[in-house]
């Protein structure tokens, strides 16, 4: 039963920081029908600006949650300028042009991303500190649910609700839900369809970036590289949940790190990567849409 | 007239466009400051400051800005022209050079400078040539499912693995030599083609790619942590192919040394890799180019353009795809194979997700559903990173910043695959002359 | 208000609009007809800057809009009710409504309208939250028609408002758009297949064939034509 415990919270924490991922994806893909490569990069970028953010923050005097935050909004930033640069550059030219060219540049954007993060930083991996401050009501049940953990789903959590609110509940949200729905039809409404996209790359960047803020704390290390993997899988979750649907993505992150956590746990752990590839080919083959995905009929 | 239209006739703006890169310029040098000034050390987690960065970012960035803003300006125009004038891509010297007469005489010429090749070059030139062949089967391989039929694969890898391990495993557990393997690891690519076909056959474009994409690293992962592929371990000492089972080294080499400038370091098992492996690329292009014309490949081409027209017409989809599929699968296997005997050693690092998006870039890059393209694309992506060594650290920076480039200016790639465009003329009335 | 001067205007290598020229005065229900494939949806399009036209201008109320994008022109006044209704399948009815409003700031003036266009389609104010792709066709019509006006148009572009429904609804729509000209003045284009029901609530019309305006004139004078009788509304 313990074990069974902590797999779920480990599996929670996982699927948390993958939705914090996935949303970016899903909401990218709703809008222009791009698969955003680059944007697991942009999710190692705010990891590596949060560390570089945190060691200057501290040298100026910043502690305890006032760092963390600080941190965090510095990377949250730094990766929706990050993002809105991608977009500009990799997207914008080809947002008229065939499925593979934007594919292909947003592989290229993401080579290039990893490679510049690389070359500026260090092939290494880094060091990232704990700045997750100690949470003493937390003291007596610390060995079932560390702080760190806590952290990231209330992080989560909250992220998500703001999202929601955003979405559902402002000028912005209706427009990106319209553009979403249908193009043209948006623009005769007058939205300015370029703002919009804009926007969706701001959020989705700046989610991923305290993504990665967050795992830095509670890996404690971080490399070029994690954006690659962690990108991958948050994308395969997004799709499991449907790509282009918000709950969507949240569902199939948290499906996606459970699923991992307990093969993890029960079968073996050397096969963790495998568990989010296979579970996508399963749910597609069963629902092509993914799980809150529709299934879309064309019409000729 | 508004000031709008104005504008738009005026042309160039010098003070806006000024602005616009100085805006940039301060833009990137924002963007890049913490990540390119700050270098945080590995060891201590102290930060470096490199100031200069910043300005040389700014200075190229200004640069970069205002010729990017033309560059694209051009384009576009270009392409507003393009359309209004009914025409179709243009026609580069490439096209002209291979559609004239004298192609065959220039094909020869190539022939007998590749046969000739080992003879007098060295063993380090004879093994890029044919690791590049290599490139050459694959890319033509790939070009068949994404270039021909629009199909997105991702995870092409995979079956490049398949091959490699299948003559790798049997050789390392059974024994068995080049030439029994060679048609079971392409087989074997083959069936699993198949069995990745059956389940995406309903799948739409970008859920084909990133299942693909998944496929290809589950192979990766599972030959990865499976006892019985050693895992990271690798297989190695894989045989070289042979030839009757004679030592080519010893009996061929002492001879050929007399009378040819050969390089007495020249591995002959590797001459022999080189023949077969060009023999193999000629006999790939003499089939893919008569897959091209066959039914089944104008079959393919519709799928490409539209796949509800396509099953509208009475083309059978599903057999298209799966072929198209397989097929692919087996120029990979095939490619693994030799791939395996070249390097005598593989493990699961050689079959990464870079390796399907390098290949998929030949095929992008060089030209998609084109032929020539795709041979250049090989050439030009295994080639030119070896002649430009010095720039190694940069080597994928500069290709990561080269396929976004290629797409937004080029997307057709190097060599276009050029279609017969036919143009719409109104009928002459007949001519009312009195006669 | 909008003129059309010579419009040549296309897709690709298709140039659907082929020296266009067209007037719509204030105030005035023009009826633009022609056969399927004539280029009328091409015409709003055009007007509505989806497509930047390949020579000619489109001048509104003054100005030249010509190659505008859509939100500008949006801003102007000009709005679309596109064919097909286009209504978001996701949004509610309310928040369709709220889309048509976009641009506006001033809330009080679209908590009026909003009332308004509930009354006049009261089938809106029931459905008020269900979303927009549980409606019916000539709901969907009704939503369409009540976003354009949410947007307190001073040009409306109307496209096949008709198509695909039932006569009654058919009658209370061209009785609605009569309204909304007679009563609010304001200016309608309203491109139409039926041409019977369009050049009896139109003032002037415009017929539009392969891309170029073939006949032109008052209402009442096309409905008696004998071309025009035999040609589109049989006979």
């Amino acid at each position: 039963m313990e074990l069974f415990r902590d797999l779920f919270i480990s599996g929670l924490t996982k699927g948390s920081i993958y939705a914090l991922i996935a949303l970016g994806y899903t909401m990218v893909y709703g809008i222009i029908a791009l698969i955003n490569f680059a944007h697991g990069e942009i999710y190692m970028i705010g990891a590596f600006t949060a560390l570089i953010a945190s060691v200057i923050l501290g040298q100026l005097g910043l502690a305890g949650w006032g760092l963390l935050i600080s941190a965090g909004a510095v990377a949250a930033i730094y990766a929706a300028m990050y993002g809105l640069t991608v977009e500009k550059i990799a997207y914008k030219p080809l947002r008229h042009s065939s499925r593979i060219a934007p594919l292909i540049s947003a592989i290229g954007m993401s080579i290039f991303l990893q490679n510049y993060v690389q070359l500026a930083q260090t092939p290494n991996f880094l060091i990232f500190p704990d700045l997750v401050p100690e949470i003493d009501f937390l003291a007596p049940i610390a060995h079932i649910v560390n702080k760190n953990q806590l952290i990231i789903w209330l992080v989560t959590i909250f992220l998500m609700a703001a999202l929601t609110l955003i979405v559902k509940h402002t000028r912005l949200g209706l427009a990106m839900r319209a553009v979403a729905q249908d193009r043209d039809m948006a623009r005769l409404s007058g939205v300015n369809i370029d703002r919009v996209i804009s926007a969706t790359f701001v959020l989705g960047s700046a989610l991923a970036a305290v993504g990665g803020l967050l795992i830095g704390c509670y890996m404690q290390q971080i490399d070029f590289y994690i954006g690659f993997l962690a990108g991958m899988k948050a994308f395969t979750a997004a799709v499991l949940g449907g790509i282009g649907s918000i709950p969507g993505a949240v569902l199939g992150a948290l499906v996606l790190g459970f699923a991992e956590s307990f093969a993890a746990g029960y079968i073996s752990s050397d096969y963790e990567d495998v568990v989010a590839f296979v579970l996508l080919i399963l749910i597609l083959i069963v629902r092509p849409g993914g799980l809150l995905g529709q299934t879309q009929t064309q019409k000729v | 007239m508004t000031r709008e239209s104005a504008h738009q006739t005026a042309g160039l703006n010098w003070k806006r466009e000024l602005a616009l890169s100085l805006l940039t310029a301060l833009w990137l040098g924002l963007l890049t400051g913490p990540l390119l000034v700050c270098r945080l050390n590995p060891t201590d987690g102290s930060i470096v400051y490199r100031w200069p960065l910043l300005f040389y970012v700014a200075g190229g960035g200004f640069i970069l800005s205002s010729v990017w803003r033309l560059l694209l300006a051009r384009r576009n125009l270009r392409r507003r022209r393009a359309e209004v004038a009914l025409q179709g891509p243009k026609r580069t010297w490439v096209d002209l050079l291979l559609a004239s007469r004298r192609r065959c005489q220039g094909l020869w010429l190539v022939m007998l400078f590749l046969i000739s090749l080992p003879f007098w070059a060295s063993p380090y030139t004879v093994n890029i040539l044919i690791t590049a062949l290599i490139y050459i089967t694959l890319g033509l391989g790939l070009n068949i499912v994404v270039g021909v039929s629009g199909l997105l694969n991702l995870g092409y890898v995979a079956f490049y693995a398949i091959g490699a391990y299948t003559y790798a495993l049997l050789n390392y557990y059974f024994g068995l030599g080049f030439w029994l393997c060679l048609p079971l690891g392409a087989l074997t690519a083959t069936i699993l083609g198949l069995l990745l076909g059956f389940p995406v056959l309903r799948l739409k474009g970008d859920y084909l790619a990133i299942v693909t994409l998944g496929f290809g690293e589950i192979v990766r992962l599972l030959l990865t942590n499976m006892e019985v592929t050693r895992g990271p371990r690798g297989l190695a000492n894989i045989s070289p192919p042979g030839l009757f089972g004679l030592d080519l080294n010893a009996l061929v080499k002492p001879r050929l040394l007399t009378w040819l400038p050969l390089d007495p370091n020249m591995d002959m098992n590797k001459v022999f890799l080189f023949f077969i492996m060009l023999a193999l690329v000629v006999l790939t292009i003499l089939a893919v180019f008569r897959l091209e014309n066959s039914r089944l490949g104008r079959a393919w081409l519709a799928l490409r353009e539209d796949e509800i027209a396509c099953q509208a017409m009475g083309i059978n989809r599903v057999r298209a795809k799966l072929t198209a599929f397989a097929l692919g699968a087996t120029w990979a296997g095939l490619a693994g194979v030799v791939f395996a005997s070249q390097v005598t050693f593989i493990n699961p690092t050689s079959f990464t997700f870079m390796q399907s998006v390098m290949i998929l870039s030949i095929v992008v890059l060089g030209g998609m559903g084109s032929i020539p393209g795709v041979i250049i694309g090989a050439l030009v992506l295994i080639l030119l990173p070896e002649e430009l060594r010095a720039f190694a650290d940069y080597r994928m920076l500069l290709f990561g910043a080269a396929m976004v480039l290629m797409m937004v200016f080029r997307p057709g790639g190097l060599i276009q695959s050029v279609r017969q465009v036919y143009l719409y003329q109104p009928a002459q009335p007949p001519d009312k002359g009195q006669s | 208000m909008l003129s059309l001067i010579r419009i040549h205007a296309g897709y690709g290598n298709i140039e659907a609009l082929k020296g266009l020229d067209l007037e719509v005065r204030e105030g005035e229900i023009i009826a633009l007809l022609g056969a399927n494939g004539a280029g009328k949806t091409t015409t709003l399009s055009t007007i509505s800057g989806l497509i930047p036209p390949r020579s000619g201008q489109v001048v509104f109320e003054g100005r030249e809009i010509s190659g505008l994008k859509p939100e500008v022109i949006v801003a102007r006044g000009l709005i679309q009710a596109p064919e097909g209704r286009r209504i978001f399948p996701g949004l509610t009815v309310l928040e369709n409504l709220k889309m048509g409003a976009y641009q506006r700031r001033d809330k009080k003036g679209v908590a009026n309208d909003l009332a308004y266009v509930m009354n006049l389609f009261p089938i809106l104010a029931t459905r008020a939250g269900q979303s927009g792709g549980t409606l019916s066709g000539g709901e969907q019509q009704m939503l369409a028609l009540a976003r354009a006006l949410m947007a307190r148009p001073r040009l409306l572009l109307l496209d096949e408002p008709s198509l695909g429904l039932a006569p009654l609804i058919i009658r209370n729509i061209f009785d609605i758009i009569r309204q909304i000209n007679r009563k609010q003045g304001t200016t309608i284009l309203l491109v139409e297949q039926n041409a019977n029901l369009a050049l009896r609530v139109a003032h002037r019309a415009y017929i539009l064939t392969t891309g170029v305006i073939t006949l032109s004139g008052l209402a009442s004078d096309l409905l008696a034509d004998e071309a025009v009788r035999k040609a589109y509304l049989g006979g």
